[in-house]
């Protein structure tokens, strides 16, 4: 691309054509790259899926044996399995971690962005320190803590330690937006009047719609 | 002058009414488990006393516990741990964790950045690739870590593929580098979506002007690209190394949970710890890897400028 701006003004259209063919070769080709890192390993399990259990371990390339026993299997009841409730328990957390671990997450980093206070750097170092600690060796003293409250088996004891877990990336990710975002708009806003709660609903929260979509998936996949 | 600690006082305020709630469930569910793992690393054992003949708790007992990590000290002085003892896979288990954590990491940002630049042009089907580079960010680490195993199996695909016949879970670099294979797939969509998110932040109108001005892509990517989006860049690879230095289910699954596999991880040796029942030493491990991540964290937000909080004046002066 260099030599490119060293050629003359007067460079003729075809090369130009022809660079840019290049160019979206080069995209299609990484395009492609991206959807097998992606899908080929997924599509190796949805074949071992369909296949027969004797054979879960053959390598030829489509599908043999095919056989929905598995689907089957995976979907009755009677082996004290119930997927389906399992599926709807699964969105259930999602959905409300999410929610949850978004309304928190939004608040403290607004601070963290935009209030000045004492004590920044202690907050932010806390909530930083709260993914460091090994998560397996987190679990038997919160089994033992809502045993005692006797929270074991409810939604709340899987929801609030999943907001707990969720919540440091969530408020990393929206300062790291929030510092992004021009001073400029919020100032505006507020010598026309506005107070800071307003400022803060009609100018920061839909600037940072696309941020808090992107740092909303996160959460949901990650329970 | 007494309007302006009223100010402060008001900011501060306003600032704990916005993070209480916050610290709340942090404290609830993460404090209260560390604070108990610290209480009980410190403990010994309970068992027999030989004088009374009553099951008794140990009581204190110093840093016993940390010793037999650090030094696999069993009681009598430094390397005195037997060969079944744990104490004596620590240091390994360190090193292996944090060549996790070098290399994974290294190489999810470089892919990641390939894949968000790659994303982030214009072509046909571009939601339909961001969907689906998704997919293996959106399997739980224990569906991906038991995929792996089936492609990993010794008559299983990737053998059959590479013509070979490598023991992936457990020939020692093999089984290393079956984690790393299974980590990178796992965990590079999050890095390419976050960077994307970061690049999406860039007016294109920048890039127009770097063009006039005659600057190569490299130079567009080295100069604009990169400072541009290095504040997502390092949120992204601090919590990615985080994790990656807590990683326990994919090599768990893949190669095993004793405490001596080739890919055995600090988390590991914590739960294999805890299957022997010494909870009070697992604790004191624990509290270990705490450190040592608290650590690394450290060191990376002071020198890799890996911290998201500014000041005011940081922020208006474009400091980042």
């Amino acid at each position: 691309m260099t030599a490119a701006t060293a050629t003359p003004r007067v460079s003729n259209a075809h090369a130009r054509n022809r660079r840019k063919a290049f160019a979206s070769l080069r995209t299609y080709g990484g395009v492609a790259l991206i959807l097998v890192w992606g899908l080929a390993p997924f599509y190796w399990m949805v074949i071992t899926a369909f296949r027969d259990v004797k054979h879960t371990f053959d390598t030829t390339w489509w599908p043999t044996h095919v056989t929905f026993q598995n689907f089957r299997d995976a979907l009755s009841t009677d082996k004290g399995n119930d997927f389906l409730g399992s599926i709807v328990n699964s969105l259930l957390i999602g959905a409300v971690t999410t929610a949850v671990a978004l309304t928190l997450g939004i608040f403290a980093s607004y601070a963290l962005a935009r209030v000045e206070f004492r004590g920044k750097y202690v907050v932010s170092g806390i909530v930083l320190a709260a993914s460091m600690f090994p998560g397996v060796a987190l679990i038997t003293p919160m089994f033992q803590l809502f045993g005692d409250l006797n929270w074991i088996g409810s939604y709340q004891a899987l929801i609030i330690p999943n907001i707990s877990f969720v919540l440091p990336l969530t408020v990393y990710t929206l300062t790291s937006f929030m510092n992004d975002m021009p001073w400029e708009l919020e100032e505006a806003a507020r010598i026309d009047g506005a107070t800071r709660a307003q400022a803060f609903r009609l100018i920061v929260l839909p600037l940072a719609a696309p941020a808090l979509f992107t740092t909303a998936i996160l959460p949901f996949i990650a329970t | 002058m007494e309007s302006l600690t009223k100010r402060t006082q008001g900011r501060d305020l306003r600032a704990f009414w916005l993070l209480a709630p916050t610290m709340v469930v942090l404290a609830v569910v993460i404090a209260y488990p560390v604070l108990r793992a610290v209480y009980l690393s410190f403990q010994a054992d309970a068992g027999l006393n030989e004088a009374t003949g009553r099951f008794e708790s140990g009581g204190f007992a110093g840093f016993k516990h940390y010793l037999m990590w650090l030094t696999g000290d069993c009681g009598t002085g430094a390397g005195s741990c037997p060969d079944g003892n744990l104490g004596s896979d620590f240091w390994q288990a360190v090193a292996i964790t944090f060549f996790f954590a070098v290399t994974t990491v290294a190489i999810e940002v470089l892919l990641g950045l390939w894949m968000a630049t790659v994303m982030n042009r214009t072509f046909v089907g571009r939601s339909f690739l961001r969907a689906s580079v998704l997919i293996p960010w959106a399997i739980p680490t224990a569906v991906t870590a038991k995929l792996w195993f089936f492609i990993f199996a010794d008559n299983g695909i990737a053998n059959k593929m590479l013509g070979t016949d490598i023991a992936w879970t457990t020939d020692p670099w093999a089984s290393r580098f079956a984690v790393i294979i299974a980590d990178v797939w796992k965990t590079t969509p999050f890095m390419a979506l976050l960077i994307l998110a970061g690049l999406q932040l860039i007016p294109s109108d920048v890039y127009e002007a770097a063009r006039v001005d005659g600057a190569s892509k490299w130079k567009q990517f080295v100069h604009i690209t990169l400072p541009l989006v290095k504040p997502a860049l390092m949120v992204a690879v601090l919590f990615r190394t985080l994790d990656v230095l807590r990683m326990y289910d994919l090599p768990a699954i893949l190669s095993g949970t004793s405490g001596a596999t080739p890919t055995s991880t600090v988390s590991i040796l914590v739960v294999a710890e805890m299957r022997n029942s010494n909870f009070n030493s697992a604790s004191a491990l624990s509290t270990l890897v705490f450190l040592m991540i608290f650590a690394v964290a450290f060191l990376m937000v002071k020198f890799l400028g890996a911290n998201v909080v500014r000041t005011q004046e940081e922020q208006r002066k474009g400091v980042r």
